[in-house]
């Protein structure tokens, strides 16, 4: 077990380094650079820009440095914890990465289990309830949201929200909360204004799990031990509970590493749509402005969850399930 | 002084811009702006201003003890601020939207904007701001500005002719920060000389005469402002390496790379606003969060209204920040918003008015400087290859482009009929307009485009009937779309009837950032923007880069900025519109107009830039209660300034909460 | 454990008929045992109603993509001024004209809220027919004909209203599903050639071809997709046809969707590979590659179809994400992505619904390919009753 750990963890590394080579390789393919865009702010307001302040900004900005060695200067300030100087913020990218990442964090977490809670009683129930009016009810429900882009669920649900039940619409906080400290007044109302994003993000990927869970919950109980089980007078609850469920569960197990990089790439969409204050929108705008050390650092850190949440996954698969440890 | 002073400003009022003027015909008994002084109040009007008096909010401090009383936090001669309609009272906050978080134009920092000098309603009138007056010697190059006794920045430290000085010797002069002496600031190719005549009084001295640098620190194109000309002193010295020889270690400490990126950062540059850095505006950023910018009252504001009270009167303004227009809009259906004109499209209109019961909010139409929502560039210097540069130089290509364009479908599309059909020129309300500059070439006439295009020898086709380039290859015309520049669906439009005339013709959306690098390089054929700037008062301050070649003319704007030394030199023509421009700036007004007068007839004649349809009027809302909200303002960026937008500090609630 | 009531399992998990034959009638029986594997499928797979019907569904959404041009009635990019129309109501019979027609109507504009409105004209009825001219096309890309399914004369028919160019949103619809359809096809065979053969190296050869194989697989699932689309995008050339740039935007598609299937492959093969008539191959002396492909994908191909039915809608929801993003198919081609970013706004949601008809489309499609994918599951297992 600690040697697959150990060995996982040496993937890991590699992983990483590669994430980082190529992530820096994707922001660097396009055309232009952070530089070109800033000077083209500058002239549309009529500034004048010559080259000689062109060159200054760029050896202040340390652009002028071929790329492969940005690229060196970058990666060994991340092994030192520095990540960076975001250009049109102006700021160190760790401060924004800082203020941006519990809300990243909490909302996907948060996503996750939603995610869960909706779809692990809905497979049981459709797998247990096979084509019954509910099981495809259900069924059909997570399949819309499936279904919808989720930037249109997202406007469409939000004026609705507001039209009809007088939901108040974007964002986390209502203004009169926005840089407040946090009270118990303002966590109540960011608990209304979580409901939309939540559901919007985790209905992507609710659909998925509960076909996963359907299908293997169905494989299970059709199989002999559990007549054998049935047979001896075992309770129905407790049969199923007891076995078939926790075999078919140890799928989702495995996949919530999986799901990680669905629910941030979905996250960023649907934050943009919804203005939610995660590293998301903050990601569009450093990729689209080409500012290189934020999107870089971004990516990575989303990379490093991901892979991160695949390795828990996997130990977690490998304790809940002895015959995994037996195969590696 | 004063009568000098009177007699500038009138002059200025008279002469020096535009008839804009003709906006304020309905409604001409509202007040352009207020008084420098309280003399000048007192003697204008006939009547005594009451005792100054303050919100309740600081009043409680006052009394408290944390902060002095409001006569002492008052400069010795305030501003006397006349409101838009009515005498306001205090409180309440103000909720605006924005989009995008990073540099961009924040509805926050339209609410702490103030420059030296402003613009009147009428967005030509240069009024005295934050300095209480100006003086040109005789043959205007000296330039001298009075600043106000006592006044003080937000956080209760001096604000006079040292903040300037620091400006100018520590940050425009230092090498590091600033490379290069901008050349507004080097009139005649000289940096002019910057000198402090006394704690309140700096005056400015050029090698050529330079009547162009009031409007220049007036506010037009966002300038004259904090970060601009002036920067708090006290505050910033701190990070300066001259002042500290520990900046470069507090900068990395700090995670920076040099002293001057930490320097930077705290600067507070209107479009992107600092908390903790002192400002002179009516509100101060209290928060900056991801979610937006919280600002609450600046406590030494040098503005008073009329019954003596101490402006602003809204107690915090909240800036929610949205990546995502299509929400902006949403919020302002819902009625989310206590005011929002900035970031708003015509085509939301009817549902803005749909929604304005349920939202409890008010529609306005607020009118614009741009004579093109859409203005099309043709590169004169693409790189691609010398046949199809060849063709983009012809001027009756580009005649025949605009033929072929359908305005008034454009315009029932994209403004609902809103806009004008006009060409990219100057603003209509110029004094030096003549109607053939904006009526050329707009009729719709696929005819005659064809004609002009079969004139040129493209009359041979391919097998989708597509125009082949004169020498027989195959010929696409690539726009290049400049993401959210202009609206969605102008170039789709354009596509098609460029396609209809037989030039096939390819959109593609690009991204500022690489447009900026091929507007230098000279890789696009046609470019997509707002014909911006086109005001009469942007375009004599001498900074509009389309007159330099900006956007259609790669090689020859290098040649004019280099003064030369790079590029290639322009045609007679457009040598001429060059040299001409470069000396608006430094001209009298007179002579400014005749050249002016010249610069749009060459421009005419070149149609570099194809344009669509102009003065679309853009939304805007406010919640139901809120008062002092001019309905009938410019909205537009850069061409008049923050000085034409709504004085959010004016604004009251009926009912403040 | 207690739980709510409607979680508790009723016994026997609940009834289904078991897809054996009528034990009475022996030539049924004779048929059964003698059915190859496909009829025994198709047996199955007909019991299972929704996804017979959604299989119906698709045949004929796909025929229709590919007779979209003889379906729609205006060309797609046919700008007209009645902008935002809404859907016409088709009439049989109406006090002024019997037999198949809509009304004809004008357009004024509100003066307080500036919107495009119509006045509805009863008196004037307009016939709607089929098999009529309309603009010309080539049927199949080969027919050139102008014979369109249905029209009018005189008139405009407008059956799911227009968009803000005036353009009929009926016919954008069945244009865009051409290429959204076959997006989330063609895009599914290529990461299903590049997972299948890289899945099934991993999975059959095992060692470092597995762990090399395994680790591209996580590096790719591990960088968030938007960074990529914008790179990739941005990578297609501006000048390209959209024919071209339709192709380019598959392969983005499939180089970031290939890994999920991959990783399926390989477990799949991991389980084949302990089969005894694998073992037996190998010990006949057999190479790799007839193993792989004589014996191993034949085993699993009936999985791989369900697998592949199921990743169909990724893929198209795929393509309206990344036109979300202004990376996707450029105009004047339309895919259901492009015509829901042009509904991507508050004044289509508020005032003109009609114009997210191409979302209910979107939404048929996703839950037919899924019913078709769940029925093609349980009838293709031979050992599952």
């Amino acid at each position: 077990m600690l040697n697959f750990i150990i060995r996982r963890f040496v993937f890991i590394a590699i992983l990483l380094v590669l994430v980082s080579i190529v992530s820096f390789i994707t922001i660097q393919l396009p055309p232009g650079d952070w530089l070109s865009a800033y000077v083209t702010a500058l002239k549309v307001q009529g500034a004048q820009i010559n080259e000689e302040i062109i060159e200054g900004l760029k050896i202040q900005y340390g652009l002028e440095l071929p790329p492969v060695q940005q690229y060196f200067r970058w990666v060994t300030g991340l092994l030192q914890g520095d990540f960076g100087f975001s250009f049109s913020y102006s700021r160190p990218v760790a401060d924004l990465l800082a203020e941006r990442l519990p809300a990243t964090i909490g909302i996907s977490v948060l996503t996750i289990i939603v995610t869960y809670a909706i779809a692990i009683p809905i497979g049981i129930y459709s797998a247990t309830h096979q084509y019954s009016p509910l099981d495809y009810t259900f069924s059909f429900l997570g399949f819309i949201g499936l279904s919808m882009p989720s930037f249109l669920l997202a406007l469409i649900l939000m004026f609705v929200g507001y039209k009809y039940f007088g939901l108040s619409i974007g964002g986390l906080n209502s203004p009169e909360f926005i840089g407040e400290p946090m009270s118990w007044a303002k966590f109540s109302d960011m608990l209304a204004h979580l409901p939309i994003p939540i559901l919007i993000i985790s209905l992507s990927g609710t659909a998925g799990l509960i076909r996963v869970l359907r299908g293997t919950l169905l494989d299970e109980i059709r199989k002999p031990y559990v007549d054998t089980a049935r047979a001896k007078g075992l309770k129905e609850r407790v049969l199923l509970y007891r076995y078939p469920v926790r075999i078919a569960i140890n799928p989702l197990i495995s996949t919530i590493g999986w799901l990680l990089p669905s629910v941030f790439s979905g996250q960023v969409i649907v934050s943009i749509v919804l203005n939610l204050p995660t590293v998301g929108p903050l990601l569009y705008e450093a990729l689209r402005g080409q500012d290189t050390y934020l999107a870089g650092s971004i990516v990575m850190i989303l990379s490093f969850f991901t892979v991160i949440g695949t390795l828990l996954s996997d130990i977690l698969l490998a304790i809940v399930d002895p015959r995994i440890r037996i195969e590696e | 002084m004063k009568g000098l002073f009177r007699s500038v400003v009138l002059l200025l009022v008279l002469t020096l811009l535009s008839g804009v003027v003709t906006v304020m015909g309905q409604d001409g008994e509202k007040p352009l702006w207020g008084w420098a002084t309280v003399a000048d109040y007192e003697a204008d009007s006939g009547q005594t201003l009451p005792a100054f008096s303050e919100a309740p909010m600081l009043a409680e401090q006052v009394s408290a003890g944390t902060l002095p009383p409001v006569a002492e936090r008052l400069p010795k001669e305030p501003l006397v601020d006349n409101p838009f309609e009515s005498v306001g009272k205090y409180g309440g906050r103000l909720t605006l939207g924005q989009v995008s978080a990073g540099i961009g134009y924040p509805a926050s920092n339209f609410t702490t904007f103030e420059s030296l000098f402003s613009l009147a309603r009428d967005g030509a009138t240069i009024v005295p701001n934050i300095a209480k007056g100006w003086e040109f010697n005789e043959d205007g190059t000296s330039f001298t500005i009075f600043l106000r006794e006592g006044h003080r920045w937000s956080d209760g430290d001096p604000f006079d002719a040292d903040d300037i000085m620091f400006f100018w010797n520590d940050i425009i002069l230092n090498t590091d920060i600033t490379p290069n002496v901008p050349s507004r600031f080097s009139p005649g190719g000289e940096p002019m000389q910057v000198e402090k005549v006394d704690q309140y009084t700096v005056r400015f001295t050029f090698a050529v005469p330079y009547y162009a640098i009031l409007p220049n620190l007036a506010s037009v194109v966002f300038t004259g402002c904090q970060g601009d000309i002036f920067e708090a002193e006290h505050f910033m010295k701190q990070f300066h390496i001259k002042y500290n020889d520990k900046a470069e270690e507090d900068a990395k400490a700090a995670g920076f790379e040099t002293w001057v990126q930490l320097f930077n950062a705290k600067r507070y540059y209107w479009w992107a606003s600092r908390p903790d850095v002192p400002t002179m505006g009516p509100w101060r950023v209290k928060e900056m969060v991801p979610e937006g910018t919280v600002l609450e009252r600046n406590p030494y504001y040098y503005k008073v209204d009329t019954a003596g009270q101490q402006l602003p009167y809204i107690d915090t303004v909240v800036a929610t920040i949205f990546n995502d227009a299509g929400t902006l809009a949403l919020k302002m259906v819902a009625g989310e918003y206590d005011y929002q004109d900035w970031s708003t499209s015509v085509a939301d209109y009817p549902a803005l008015v749909d929604g304005a019961e349920q939202g409890n909010y008010e529609v306005f139409m607020a009118p614009s400087l741009w004579t093109s929502i859409a203005a099309y560039s043709v590169n004169q210097q693409y790189v691609g290859d010398e046949a199809v540069a060849e063709i983009l130089r012809d001027v009756r290509f580009r005649q025949a482009l605009s033929y072929a364009i359908d305005r008034n479908e454009i315009n029932d599309v994209v403004a609902l009929g809103q806009g004008t059909p006009f060409q990219a020129t100057i603003h209509p309300s110029a004094s030096f307009y003549k109607e053939e500059w904006g009526n050329a070439y707009i009729e719709y006439n696929p005819d005659l485009a064809n004609q002009l295009l079969d004139e040129m020898g493209m009359t041979e086709r391919d097998g989708e009937n597509f125009r082949l380039r004169p020498d027989g290859q195959p010929f696409s015309l690539i726009i290049s779309d400049v993401n959210d520049a202009i609206p969605e669906k102008m170039s789709e439009l354009i596509k098609e009837y460029w396609d209809a005339v037989g030039i096939r013709t390819i959109v593609t959306a690009t991204d500022r950032t690489l447009m900026g690098q091929q507007f230098t390089s000279g890789e696009y054929m046609v470019a997509g923007w707002a014909m911006d700037g086109a005001a009469e008062s942007a375009v004599s301050i001498g900074v509009n880069g389309y007159l330099q070649g900006w956007q259609w003319a790669p090689e020859w704007n290098a040649w004019y900025t280099s003064r030369g030394a790079e590029g290639e030199e322009p045609p007679e023509n457009v040598k001429r519109m060059f040299e001409l421009y470069r000396n608006v700036p430094i001209m009298s007004v007179e002579e400014q107009r005749a050249a002016l007068t010249e610069i749009f007839d060459i421009w005419e004649e070149g149609l570099w830039r194809i344009g669509t349809i102009g003065m679309v009027p853009k939304p805007g809302m406010y919640r139901k209660g809120l008062h002092n909200v001019d309905t009938n303002t410019y909205t537009d960026n850069a061409d008049v300034g923050i000085g034409t937008f709504n004085r959010h500090y004016q604004f009251y609630w009926d009912t403040p909460q | 454990m207690i739980l709510p009531k409607w979680l508790q399992p009723r016994g026997w998990f609940g009834k289904r008929a078991p897809a054996i034959p009528d034990l009475l009638d022996e030539s049924a029986i004779e048929k059964y045992y003698v059915a190859s594997q496909w009829q025994l499928v198709w047996r199955k797979f007909r019991r299972h109603r929704l996804a017979t019907f959604s299989g119906a569904l698709l045949l004929v959404l796909y025929l229709s993509a590919i007779f979209a041009d003889f379906i729609a009635p205006y060309d797609v990019s046919e700008r007209t001024d009645f902008r935002y129309t809404q859907p016409q109501q088709l009439f049989l019979v109406s006090p002024s004209y019997t037999g198949l027609h809509v009304f004809g109507f004008e357009r004024y504009n509100d003066p307080k809220t500036l919107r495009f409105m119509y006045r509805v004209d009863e008196s004037r009825p307009v016939p709607v027919k089929f098999f009529v001219r309309g603009y010309p096309y080539q049927l199949l890309g080969i027919i050139p004909t102008d014979i369109h399914l249905f029209g009018v004369e005189e008139g405009r028919v407008f059956l799911f209203g227009t968009d803000e160019l005036g353009r009929d949103v009926f016919s954008r619809v069945f244009i865009a599903l051409r290429i959204s359809l076959f997006i989330g096809l063609i895009g599914v065979l290529l990461s299903f050639v590049i997972g299948v053969v890289l899945g099934g190296i991993s999975g059959y050869f095992g060692g470092w071809a597995d762990i090399i194989v395994q680790r591209l697989i996580d590096f790719i699932l591990s960088i968030p997709t938007i960074p990529l689309w914008m790179a990739l995008s941005a990578a297609l050339p501006p000048h390209w046809p959209s024919t071209l740039v339709f192709f380019g935007i598959t392969l983005i598609l499939s180089l970031i969707g290939w890994g999920g299937v991959a990783r399926i492959v390989r477990g799949k093969f991991l389980e084949l590979r302990e089969e005894d008539y694998v073992t037996a191959a190998v010990v006949a002396g057999a190479t790799s590659r007839r193993i792989i492909f004589r014996h191993l994908v034949p085993a699993f191909s009936s999985y791989l179809i369900v697998q592949l039915t199921l990743s169909i809608p990724g893929m198209i929801l795929g393509e309206t994400a990344l036109s979300f993003l202004s990376l996707g198919i450029r105009a004047p081609a339309v895919s259901i992505g492009t015509l829901l970013q042009d509904a991507q706004n508050v004044r289509v949601v508020a005032l003109y619904p009609w114009l997210l008809i191409p979302a209910v489309f979107l939404i048929v499609i996703v839950l037919a390919f899924n019913f078709l994918g769940d029925g093609l599951r349980d009838s293709v297992d031979p050992y599952r009753q």
